[in-house]
């Protein structure tokens, strides 16, 4: 890959928010918000990828839609670098821009079985979008469709055959040759290899880290999956609650980190070697619903280093270290475990 | 069918000898599992490794005879060695071959659930939604163990704070979709755990769940197995959890056992391909990122074309033509119970006993 810092950014979203009224009796009165997403703030640079991890309902995949447009979001910008029209506030933006846009940044989804329409052939769900936004017809569309076959490692004679012929790796490399389709800049890959068997996530995981050094693409992977993510990211965000608690270097956020629920979370992955045996942090608990957070640090009820101070004031994400950002009062005093 | 011998003093809890169960289709004969065997001991943790498709989940229901059309069960033996306590010193062990019982006969009945239970892999789809979760563990209290509907409740009440479930004298009238994902596995734990079973047969218990609450569960089944004392065959793809949570492991593919070890000498000296490059092929944490992974080529065959020979062969790297494409390769053992199916050591160990994986 490109060096890490010298890359200009592609996506940058600033402040994102996305609350949802939670609505009570026949007026529908509001009587509060369930936050997904919080003030999500992060850089995403060029021909880079930004790993997004946190457990479920932590508004990873809320961020994700927000991004592509399929959710407006509250509050915040959403600045996408656009190599034709420049820097574009998907926030703000119509919908013509918008559809301009979209050609540029795509999506792929975690499982392929429910995201391709199983009454349509590979040449219809690859070519759909070079019809629709009248890139491609006739002949040149089924070479067009084929070359993407190629490119994601499925046979182009295979084009007539409908989803259901396939195998879950394969058909992931479907919905991986569709949103390339249009050639886009940017990805959003919401957990494309979790739903797949261990032998196969290794090949799509190649496929992607491939295709984006041919392409230059840049992804935000979205997973919960820390060792997945770890082995694709240049840069890691960890999300709880709707909130940012850390990003960094990939390496220095797997050594070093900083934040008392990544030191969990990395102690929590079952490590496929026998003979370490870590000292694991089970946390107590579950994950705060988003509509009712706890006071202060939302996660100060499950942090064994939990102060005062801590279920009082709210932490912000601040540079600790150069490049290494934080959502933590104690940051500086502790020192946390990372992987060895 | 059965024979009264004294309490097994080899602890053997449960012997599978050549298990084969073929799914009869119209498009032709599947055969999910073909020729397995393996034996469970009493109080410890067998761990079965393998992708979708290998046939570990089949083996699991086999086990419980709770396979449905149109599969079946054409070969092999199940014998459960089930201890039964005469009176207060003695205990006989009688030795059960499950594969000829009706599936309905009242001793099945008694086994499933009373001698082996089981916990599923989304325990939103095993839960019925339409029951409290109070009332899905009594029944199985009230069918097996002879109490009142007062004790049973109090049982399911003190199972449930067994499990480490916050509040469980409210929870037990509650219904599954108050619960989260981790709490309403613990729920299924305890409703397996509630007859006091000598094993527990753990169907990917925690891929439905987030690394914490994995963390948590695969915690608390540790000190449940202490406490209790039952054996557990934990059935998973995850090696990073077979790691951490068992003793000795089975790895399947295709309907066939092809390698069995105990768990360090089958992460440090693997000898079968195929297990060799299922390592190779996670990333793993603390390695560095942005390596390529060695995946394995190819997929997993298509149920109703398995290929000649080592079913592996066209995935293997060490494949030899015009050896493991024309015979099935025989079980050797390499050393120390390390059994492997591949043609690769021949020589270097000798046959294993015929009690032991037995190939067709």
């Amino acid at each position: 890959m490109a060096d890490n810092n010298a890359s200009a950014p592609i996506l940058e979203v600033q402040g994102l928010k996305k609350h949802y009224p939670i609505v009570r009796g026949w007026r529908r009165r509001v009587v509060g918000h369930t936050r997904a997403v919080d003030g999500v703030t992060f850089t995403v640079p060029q021909a880079h990828t930004l790993g997004l991890v946190g457990e479920s309902g932590c508004g990873k995949t809320t961020t994700g839609h927000c991004i592509m447009g399929g959710i407006t979001p509250t509050a915040g910008s959403i600045v996408f670098h656009d190599k034709d029209l420049g820097p574009v506030d998907l926030a703000k933006v119509d919908t013509q821009t918008l559809r301009h846009v979209r050609l540029n940044m795509q999506m792929v989804f975690q499982d392929p079985s429910s995201s391709l329409n199983p009454r349509m052939t590979l040449f219809e769900i690859v070519g759909e979008p070079l019809v629709v936004n009248r890139i491609a017809r006739g002949r040149e569309l089924e070479h067009r469709v084929a070359d993407l076959l190629r490119v994601v490692g499925l046979l182009p004679e295979h084009m007539h055959r409908f989803p259901h012929a396939f195998s879950g790796g394969q058909r992931q490399r479907i919905a991986v040759a569709r949103a390339l389709a249009v050639r886009p800049q940017f990805i959003v890959a919401d957990e494309p290899v979790s739903a797949l068997d261990v032998s196969i996530q290794a090949q799509t995981l190649n496929l992607l880290q491939d295709l984006q050094q041919e392409f230059h693409l840049s992804y935000l992977f979205i997973s919960h999956d820390l060792s997945v993510v770890e082995h694709v990211s240049d840069l890691v965000a960890v999300m709880y609650v709707g909130k940012l608690v850390e990003t960094a270097e990939t390496e220095e956020l797997y050594h070093n980190p900083l934040h008392p629920y990544t030191e969990a979370l990395l102690s929590s992955v079952p490590n496929p070697d026998p003979i370490v045996s870590r000292k694991r942090i089970v946390l107590v608990g579950e994950v705060p619903s988003p509509s009712n957070p706890p006071s202060g640090c939302y996660f100060h009820p499950r942090c064994g280093y939990a102060q005062e101070r801590c279920s009082t004031e709210e932490p912000t994400l601040r540079e600790v270290r150069p490049g290494h950002f934080v959502a933590c009062h104690l940051a500086d005093t502790l020192s946390l475990r990372g992987v060895a | 069918m059965q024979q009264a011998s004294t309490l097994g003093v080899d602890g053997l809890l449960l012997e599978i000898q050549g298990l084969k169960a073929y799914f009869y289709t119209q498009r032709g004969v599947v055969r999910a599992v073909d020729g397995v065997s393996f034996d469970v001991h009493r109080g410890r943790t067998l761990g079965v490794v393998g992708e979708s498709g290998c046939g570990k989940s089949i083996t699991s229901l086999s086990i419980l005879r709770l396979l449905q059309k149109p599969g079946r069960l054409v070969g092999g033996k199940i014998l459960l060695h089930w201890a039964q306590e005469v009176n207060r010193t003695d205990r006989v062990e009688d030795i059960v071959d499950i594969t000829a019982l009706h599936p309905n006969s009242e001793q099945m009945r008694a086994i499933r659930g009373g001698q082996i239970a089981m916990i599923f892999q989304e325990p939103m789809t095993s839960l019925d939604a339409m029951y409290t979760i109070g009332d899905q563990i009594i029944e199985g209290i009230r069918y097996h163990r002879n109490v009142t509907p007062k004790e049973a409740r109090d049982i399911a009440i003190d199972m449930l704070a067994r499990v480490n479930m916050p509040n469980p004298k409210q929870v037990v009238d509650s219904y599954p979709h108050q619960l989260s994902g981790g709490m309403r596995q613990r729920a299924m734990i305890a409703m397996g755990l509630s007859c006091r079973p000598s094993l527990l047969i753990a169907d990917e218990p925690t891929t439905a769940l987030d690394v914490t609450t994995e963390a948590q569960i695969l915690e608390l089944l540790r000190e449940l197995q202490a406490e209790f004392g039952m054996a557990i065959m934990y059935i998973t793809h995850n090696l990073g959890v077979v790691a951490e949570m068992v003793e000795e492991a089975i790895v399947m593919y295709l309907g066939k056992v092809v390698e069995s070890a105990r768990i360090d000498a089958l992460f440090n000296d693997s000898k079968h391909p195929y297990m060799q490059a299922l390592m190779r092929s996670i990333p793993k944490l603390g390695r560095k990122s942005r390596t390529r992974l060695e995946a394995i080529s190819g997929m997993v065959p298509s149920p109703f074309a398995i290929p000649t020979g080592c079913s592996f062969h066209p995935r293997c790297p060490s494949f030899m033509a015009g050896v493991c494409d024309k015979a099935e390769p025989p079980v050797l053992d390499v050393g120390q119970g390390h059994l492997v199916k591949c043609f690769l050591y021949r020589g270097s160990g000798q046959l294993a006993g015929q009690s032991l994986l037995e190939s067709v």
